[in-house]
């Protein structure tokens, strides 16, 4: 016989075990087996209920309402999982209840940025994280910007390295981005460090290696005591953060007008790691920019004490980074912009 | 230039394989950029002695010879006519195979065994000449390889130089460098010269006109000349360094030219009329024929050597065509001169070529080398051609050029490359570079007229670092300067469009932007385009004034492949040259869309997309920024006449929208429908509110009512909203049109839109009855200016 309490914790089981029940039935005939087993004539429930006689009179109107309350909630219960098993085995029927998680998703259209924007993009952000200013310059230039300011005298062979499409004597399309050091010195007092790029044009004949307009970053850097280990050493820091930290550099001698001593860097193969293929001709190096100190006359021209002042410069082609770090052979293909090539590319 | 290690090793002695010498000569700035091996294919060549020369029975050209070759003596059948007994001739015997590809073997000419094949140059590879079998120096010795006889075993160095270095364009020049940079000594060129007791100023004057044009210029004559063929050697020498043997006149002057750096010219003295030579400036529109026979004209820039009458040469660029030696010469007149460098540049340019003579006094003769390089060529002369040197050189160097000096602070060096090098380490360095050094107050250095590009200390600051090497340089990994690094304002808006239009679904282009004249005037016959002087060709002769043209062109490449969607952009420069003034340029923003509105789906039908997505793009593009526009319709060729509007922000006009005309979809090979916007975001940065004020939260709610009306088909929709927000005052927060209907619920010629008004006032909420009169009014306006009805 139970007193009092235990009934109610029996009240309470049969409650939890049967919501249990009911939960975890999936048929419509199971539903029918559980409330035949609480609430038919021999039902748990019904037992309850017919025990109630066996306590005493105080307590059997609070323990009554008990036992109706879960009467009633049981019935409920069941009605409702027996409605949701209807509902699912309607829809079972109709054959759409299924998830097939394999169909595509609804997505609109996915553009990128073109090639030399994405490497453009992240010669800006290491040389930016350096601690580099952007400057920006006209495609159109004067000869004064381009070449006489920049040490390279009229009526001198250096004028040759740099195939120029002219609009007049004094006016012509740029050829190197270097025109703005020198509109940034005529502004500024060191120490400046910025860079500079830019759309160029090369007066040369188009093949796989050679297009007449491309892109180049230039950097310089002046204050006083910069040093040709201070170009190494930025350098050094950019190819290691564009191409990865097992890649070694190489500075040789050049000549540029604007810089002396020059320097041309190259970088040991990325394909080959330095061992020697068809894309690095077998040397194991990569030529990937051009370099060095900047020259005393380009100082002298924007009025810069060129004894108190030293400074480096660099400038490098986008696209031909671009075509290092992707192994691409044909520099066209950047102005085609066939979107079978330009789907491909993610910095 | 092409340098043959045989040749540097007969100049210098080092102790470095090939590709170590490359590559310290890379580093040095002398950039190695191939390496060719010679003289390898020979196998099996061998040097042999025609013993007897006997004609073949049955056969006029040819000839049975017996040759030896030291250990045997074969039968040979010979074609050539130069065939004779007691030569020495190159022997290809059975077995070898030769560069050409022949295979040697045992054979059979008309009857008459042949055990091997005589060979000429030709056959063998090793030079041009192939009227005949090659004919070797006596003393060599039979049996011997060819290969090791002719010391044919040789590596061709091709070196891309800088323009900086003259001197490099020397085989001396060169072997200087590997000497400084393996610590070395050039050997002295042996020049002893026998000269007949004739005196040379006898034969000849030499008068300058120009000095600034011709500061020197010295002759020699040599009497007695014959014109024959150069030996063996000479001609491998020109050969290794890629030019071709003539005769031995030209040969001689060509191989000094080599091995010294100084250009010579030999003229046939019996064509000087006046026995002198006169250095003077071409007249304007005077003609002279050069030796490869084209008739030029000439003007001031050009300097000419003449008789005194007629030119005989271009100076310092091509000589005469009537002047040249010929078979026939006996005397010649040979000129050794120095030649100002820009007058030698601007003379070619004008003329338009560039000869092995200009390229080298455009970059810098020595004017010291002068007499050094005619006596070098003499003396060949007298060997090899059996001339008699007269004496004396004809000299005439008014103000001779002296070598300058330079001061180098060693302090400076160290300060510029970051070193530590000793005033010690430095002078060896530049002594070896045969720089002379004297010590006072820190080093001078006397710099040698070969090279004239030193001029400044910070010249010898880099000869210093070539040296020493820059891989020797430390690398210091610091970052010094300005903390402030600002942000680029335009780029950083450029990025935010090109990053948005990427999200949208638009892929970047870049372009070229030299185009076709042709094609920007049917673009954009209004604007005057930029225009090269000097095109690569005339359909890249212009830069464009609107991007569309290359974009159309990106449509119809890719459409031709089968991409039916295209969604590009480019951000890009237009350039414009407006009447009188410099040319401009500025930055531009064009958007084509074509094809599909979103890509396939399975639940969705495919529609292609249409002006309003196009719109709707640059909605959200300038909304971003706060910035609202209006559509004007506008005509344009590039634009269909009913789909054509002009952007414009607070009045001002920042670009175009609409749908290509069929007109262009046709000059571009379209047959879809595209829709084109092209805007100036120059203008638009300039028109956003950079540094926008919070503006505070509305502490009062808002009503929404909504409101579908009747109205003409050809209202505007903007005109009912502006209707409403004025009709509404204060209280009208927002309108948005939900609906647009026409159809069979609606009268012909009528349509219906439904709008949804917010309405707030900041200062209360507003009361049920208070909206409800406010949009009441509202109404009554929209019906009175527009007799528009309310939708039931």
């Amino acid at each position: 016989m139970l007193n009092t309490n235990e009934f109610q914790n029996s009240i309470q089981k049969t409650k939890e075990e049967a919501f249990r029940e009911i939960d975890q039935e999936n048929r419509l005939e199971g539903l029918e087996q559980i409330r035949v087993k609480y609430l038919g004539r021999k039902g748990i429930i019904t037992s309850l209920l017919k025990n109630l006689k066996d306590f005493p009179e105080e307590d059997r109107p609070a323990l009554g309402q008990l036992s109706n309350q879960l009467k009633k909630q049981v019935e409920e219960v069941l009605l409702q999982r027996a409605e949701k098993l209807k509902e699912i085995q309607l829809t079972l029927k109709k054959g759409r209840w299924f998830l097939d998680y394999t169909l595509p998703g609804r997505k609109g259209w996915v553009g990128k940025l073109h090639p030399v924007t994405q490497v453009n993009e992240r010669i800006i952000q290491i040389f930016y994280g350096m601690g580099f200013e952007v400057a920006k310059g006209p495609d159109i230039e004067t000869d004064y910007y381009n070449f006489s300011s920049l040490n390279f005298p009229q009526d001198h062979p250096a004028r040759d390295m740099q195939d120029t499409f002219y609009i007049n004597d004094d006016i012509l399309l740029r050829t190197h981005t270097s025109p703005v050091q020198v509109r940034v010195f005529e502004k500024t007092e060191p120490p400046v460090r910025i860079i500079a790029p830019g759309r160029c044009y090369r007066n040369e004949a188009i093949n796989s290696r050679s297009y007449c307009t491309f892109h180049q970053v230039e950097g310089f850097y002046v204050d006083t005591d910069v040093t040709f280990a201070d170009l190494k050493g930025v350098l050094t820091a950019f190819v290691w953060e564009m191409f990865g930290k097992d890649v070694k550099l190489r500075f040789r001698a050049s000549f540029f007008p604007f810089t002396e001593p020059s320097a041309e860097v190259d970088i040991s193969c990325i394909l080959c790691s330095g061992k020697g293929c068809s894309v690095c001709k077998h040397t194991g190096w990569l030529e990937i920019l051009g370099a060095g100190m900047i020259d005393p006359a380009v100082f002298d021209a924007v009025g810069y004490d060129s004894e108190k002042f030293t400074g480096y410069a660099f400038g490098m082609g986008v696209e031909r980074i671009a075509m290092l770090k992707y192994g691409i052979n044909d520099i066209r293909l950047f102005y085609e912009n066939d979107l079978r090539f330009l789907r491909q590319f993610q910095l | 230039m092409k340098a043959s290690l045989n040749w540097l090793k007969e100049l210098v002695d080092f102790d470095l394989s090939v590709d170590e010498l490359a590559s310290r000569l890379t580093d040095a700035g002398l950039e190695v950029e191939n390496i060719t091996t010679m003289g390898k294919d020979l196998d099996k060549v061998v040097v042999g002695e025609i013993k007897k020369v006997s004609p073949h029975p049955r056969a006029d050209k040819l000839s049975i010879c017996m040759v030896s070759t030291g250990a045997e003596d074969l039968q040979i059948v010979c074609g050539a006519s130069n065939v004779a007994e007691k030569i020495k001739v190159p022997i290809a015997l059975i077995g070898a195979l030769l560069p050409g590809g022949m295979n040697i073997a045992k054979s059979n000419l008309r009857g008459v065994e042949s055990f091997g094949m005589i060979c000429s140059e030709k056959e063998l590879e090793i030079g041009e000449f192939e009227d005949g079998i090659m004919i070797l120096e006596p003393k060599l010795r039979t049996g011997e390889p060819l290969t090791s006889a002719l010391n044919l075993e040789d590596f061709i160095l091709d070196i891309a130089l800088t323009p900086n270095r003259p001197d490099w364009l020397s085989m001396i020049g060169v072997a200087r460098e590997i000497a400084a940079l393996c610590g070395s000594r050039v050997k002295n060129i042996r020049v002893d010269l026998h000269e007949a007791e004739k005196p040379a100023s006898e034969m000849i004057r030499v008068e300058i006109d120009d000095q600034a044009g011709c500061p020197r210029y010295a002759a020699r004559i040599i009497e007695d000349i014959k014109i024959s063929e150069s030996p063996f050697w000479l001609k491998r020498k020109l050969y290794s360094a890629g030019m071709r043997p003539i005769n031995n006149v030209v040969d001689i002057t060509n191989l000094v030219m080599l091995e010294l750096g100084q250009p010579l010219h030999a003229f046939d003295y019996n064509l000087f009329q006046q026995k002198k030579v006169v250095v003077r400036r071409a007249k304007d529109k005077e003609k002279f024929i050069t030796l490869d026979q084209v008739e030029r004209t000439l003007n001031e820039e050009v300097l000419l050597i003449t008789d005194g009458k007629k030119p005989v040469a271009i100076g310092g660029i091509m000589g005469g065509l009537e002047s040249e030696v010929t078979p026939r010469t006996r005397t010649v007149l040979l000129e050794s001169a120095y030649f100002d460098p820009r007058v030698i540049r601007k003379g070619r340019m004008f003329l338009d070529i560039s000869t092995e003579s200009s390229q080298r006094f455009e970059r810098g003769a020595d004017p010291n080398g002068v007499v050094k390089a005619i006596d070098r060529a003499a003396q060949l002369f007298a060997e090899l051609t059996g001339g008699e040197v007269l004496k004396g050189v004809v000299d005439n160097y008014p103000s001779a050029i002296c070598p300058i000096n330079v001061k180098l602070r060693p302090q400076r060096v160290n300060r510029v490359l970051s070193t530590d090098l000793s005033s010690e380490q430095i002078k060896s360095m530049l002594v070896h570079l045969e720089l002379p050094v004297k010590e006072n107050q820190g080093l001078e250095v006397e710099i040698p007229t070969f090279r004239p590009d030193l001029t400044r200390e910070i010249d010898l600051i880099e000869e210093v670092v070539r040296i020493y090497g820059y891989s020797n340089i430390k690398t210091t990994m610091r970052a010094g300067g300005n903390l402030v690094t600002e942000i680029n304002a335009e780029d950083e808006f450029f990025r935010g469009i090109k990053q948005f239009l990427s999200g949208k679904g638009f892929f970047e282009v870049i372009t070229n932007n030299l185009v076709d004249p042709e094609i920007q005037r049917r673009l954009n016959p209004d604007i005057s385009p930029v225009t090269i002087r000097n095109p690569l060709s005339r359909d890249l002769s212009v830069l464009s004034t609107t991007l569309s043209g290359n974009l159309l062109s990106v449509v119809s490449y890719n459409k031709n492949r089968l991409e039916k969607n295209l969604r590009i952009f480019e951000l890009g420069k237009v350039f414009m040259s407006p009447e009188g003034s410099l040319p401009q340029e500025r930055y531009q923003l064009g958007i084509a869309l074509s094809g599909a509105r979103e890509p396939r789906h399975w639940e969705a039908k495919e529609v292609d997309a249409d002006f309003y997505d196009l719109k709707g793009i640059l909605e959200e593009l300038l909304g971003y920024h706060s910035l609202s526009f209006n559509l004007v319709p506008s005509r344009s060729v590039l634009l269909e006449p009913d789909n054509c509007f002009n952007l414009r922000v607070k009045d001002e006009r920042i670009g175009m929208l609409g749908g290509v005309s069929k007109g262009m979809l046709e000059l571009f090979e379209i047959k879809n429908q595209v829709f084109w916007a092209e805007l100036n975001v120059e203008k638009i940065m300039s028109l956003v509110q950079r540094m926008r004020t919070f503006v505070p939260l509305p502490k009062f709610p808002p009503v929404d009512r909504d409101v579908a009306l009747v109205v003409d088909e050809t209202l505007l929709s903007q005109e009912i909203i502006d209707e409403i927000k004025g009709a509404g005052r204060n209280f009208v927060e927002e309108v948005v049109l939900f609906d647009v209907y026409t159809g069979k619920q609606v009268e012909p010629g009528k349509k219906s839109l439904a709008y949804s008004i917010r309405y707030r006032s900041p200062e209360k909420t507003l009361t049920d009855e208070e909206v409800e009169e406010i949009h009441r009014k509202v109404i009554l306006k929209l019906e009175q200016s527009f007799g528009a009805t309310l939708r039931k």
